[in-house]
């Protein structure tokens, strides 16, 4: 393989000039460089591709996944103060019940974890989603009382059911979206 | 700190994690499922969140790095790279995207499957799950201009693998 004989700019300031980690006159120097030296111009180019093939690699494997809906979302809509109050509301029953999970379940998680205690993590976990879903669903039928947030009861219905699609709250919200 | 909360709000970055390793979406299942067990059984004390992220990013890699030697990586076909990228393409506005070559998918593949992970993890973490090298060199417990070395020698075996196969650009 024919090394890089170009004297003026080095592999690495290529690679940091691709990832735009260089100041802004410097990044201008080199582009102009490269316009100008095939050399450069293919390594440039072999980065850019390479980077951009392994991405779209990594991308379409992410698509396999089962999609999930980040939490930050759920926080994004503005809300009234009486839509605040009831949910704020509901949240402090769901704290006070996983205030008394936690003490319950604490026990189980400092245990050692054989397999037939990964079983039942397994379930707790299951449970845990079941208790999420229904939660959730909860705080959904609350807001359907505003007709103003409708389309965020609308989403909340669908994140519920492609998130734990198994569950009866995942039922329930197939039956409102219908 | 409670590593439950933390762990679902930093779900997709894992999985990103995950998914650059070429691990198959139920592998990574997998994975995250035995990450989560040990957040929730053995949980760390660490007073901010981004600690924590850290923490949950180490074990998730060094899960990955378990079964990336157990198991063949990047197994699917080229050709269901392009396939998906292609729907992937249909489906995005953006103007700047170009279509993918199965000949290209098929040396990249190649060259990730035989690349050392001390380079794979952290070109991961920096062009999949968009950390930057600090935080990469935290997360990893190297020092930051380790990371800059090792991402820039794996960018640089990308490319010449490219070049070495002759495919024009």
């Amino acid at each position: 393989m024919k090394e890089h004989t170009c004297q003026i700019v080095s592999k690495e300031k290529l690679v940091a000039c691709a990832d735009g980690d260089l100041s802004p006159s410097e990044t201008e120097r080199i582009a102009e460089h490269i316009a100008s030296c095939p050399e450069c111009q293919v390594i440039s180019q072999a980065l850019d591709r390479s980077l951009q093939v392994t991405q779209a690699i990594w991308q379409t494997g992410e698509a396999g996944w089962p999609k999930t809906r980040p939490l930050e979302q759920f926080q994004s809509s503005k809300w009234s103060f009486r839509k605040i109050t009831a949910v704020a509301a509901s949240l402090l029953f769901v704290l006070g019940m996983g205030a008394v999970w936690r003490m319950l379940s604490r026990s189980t998680e400092r245990a050692s974890l054989s397999r037939e205690q990964a079983l039942a993590v397994e379930i707790k976990r299951k449970i845990a989603d079941s208790g999420d879903a229904a939660r959730l669903l909860a705080a959904a039928e609350l807001l359907s009382k505003y007709p103003e947030a409708e389309r965020d009861v609308k989403q909340r219905y669908q994140h519920i059911t492609e998130t734990y699609p198994e569950t009866t709250a995942a039922a329930k919200a197939r039956k409102k979206i219908q | 700190m409670r590593m439950h909360s933390v762990f679902i709000r930093h779900i997709e970055r894992l999985r990103r994690l995950v998914v650059a390793m070429g691990l198959s979406a139920e592998e990574g299942q997998d994975i995250l499922q035995d990450v989560y067990v040990e957040a929730v059984k053995s949980p760390p004390k660490y007073r901010r969140d981004r600690e924590a992220v850290q923490w949950l990013m180490r074990v998730t890699a060094n899960r990955c790095l378990l079964e990336f030697r157990r198991r063949k990586r990047h197994s699917r076909a080229a050709s269901e790279v392009v396939k998906q990228w292609a729907e992937f393409e249909k489906n995005s506005s953006g103007p700047d995207k170009q279509a993918i070559r199965a000949e290209e998918v098929e040396t990249m593949m190649q060259c990730l499957r035989e690349m050392d992970e001390s380079l794979q993890v952290p070109l991961a973490m920096r062009y999949f799950c968009e950390l930057n090298s600090s935080e990469i060199g935290e997360i990893l417990e190297l020092e930051p201009g380790t990371v800059r070395k090792r991402l820039y020698k794996g960018r640089i075996i990308l490319a010449d693998a490219l070049r070495k196969r002759g495919i024009k650009l």
